[in-house]
């Protein structure tokens, strides 16, 4: 079974948990990705934006200048370098996203890969991802 | 914000799969195009269906083969926007129905009939690209 380390990419695009929404869509149209992950200056990993986040807070009346914690999903939900694509497109669907943080190695107490819990990501995997590994 | 029309960013011409082609086959095409979503066409090119990354992670987690046909696996549902209507009115469409693209389609706006080819596509991510350029 393909694994989702033979698809995820290396590295994941950041935006500061004090910068604004200028920041998150300057670097969404910049590397034209759909999501980001929200670091501390520790680099800890605080939560995430999406594409649909920025727009929502759009609409909601926000602006450039509404800051990072005020939108981003304030959790990440990961999976393990070795579980299947499949596992993986199992937990988008039910957790309705488009992308999982990666990370090398579960612990123990954690055995349910879609634990709401923080850990520096390895890597992401997208919804793109299930496409290219569908292709083959 | 967002106050330019539908027009100014729609994306054409469109890509269309026919029914009968594979999930595997849908899926290479939206790989080398870098697209998230496909019109899906019977063979008198009338619009059937839609065919997405998300319709495909939800396959792939049901353990759908890739070489079902995308019919199989398309959602039937089209939501549409008037070129003439602004980005605004297309991303609070886009949110409420909680889709990531709309067809533009003369008249309509949201939920809608495909009884021609529209006259193009937009998506979340052209809304992204707009609040970038915006930068208010």
């Amino acid at each position: 079974m393909a694994k989702v380390r033979e698809y995820m990419t290396r590295g994941v695009y950041t935006v500061d948990v004090n910068s604004c929404l200028r920041d998150v869509v300057n670097v969404m149209a910049k590397y034209r990705i759909s999501g980001v992950a929200v670091v501390s200056e520790e680099g800890d990993t605080m939560g995430v934006i999406s594409d649909s986040d920025v727009v929502d807070a759009f609409l909601q009346g926000k602006n450039f200048e509404t800051g990072v914690r005020e939108v981003m999903m304030p959790f990440t939900l990961q999976i393990e370098e070795e579980a299947s694509m499949e596992e993986a497109a199992r937990i988008m669907e039910h957790e309705r996203v488009h992308r999982l943080f990666v990370v090398k190695e579960e612990k123990p107490e954690h055995a349910t890969l879609s634990k709401r819990y923080v850990q520096r990501p390895a890597g992401i995997l997208t919804s793109s991802d299930i496409v290219r590994y569908i292709a083959e | 914000m967002l106050n330019d029309k539908v027009s100014e960013f729609l994306k054409k011409p469109l890509i269309t799969v026919e029914v009968g082609m594979s999930m595997r086959d849908a899926a290479r095409i939206m790989r080398n195009e870098g697209i998230s979503g496909m019109l899906v066409v019977d063979s008198n090119a009338k619009p059937v269906g839609v065919v997405s990354d998300t319709d495909m992670l939800r396959a792939l987690s049901k353990g759908v083969s890739k070489e079902a046909n995308v019919e199989e696996i398309m959602s039937t549902s089209f939501f549409g926007i008037d070129p003439e209507a602004t980005l605004h009115e297309a991303a609070k469409l886009m949110r409420e129905n909680r889709v990531s693209r709309l067809f533009v389609v003369k008249g309509a706006k949201g939920r809608t009939e495909l009884m021609q080819m529209p006259e193009g596509i937009i998506t979340l991510s052209d809304i992204i690209t707009a609040l970038a350029r915006a930068k208010l």
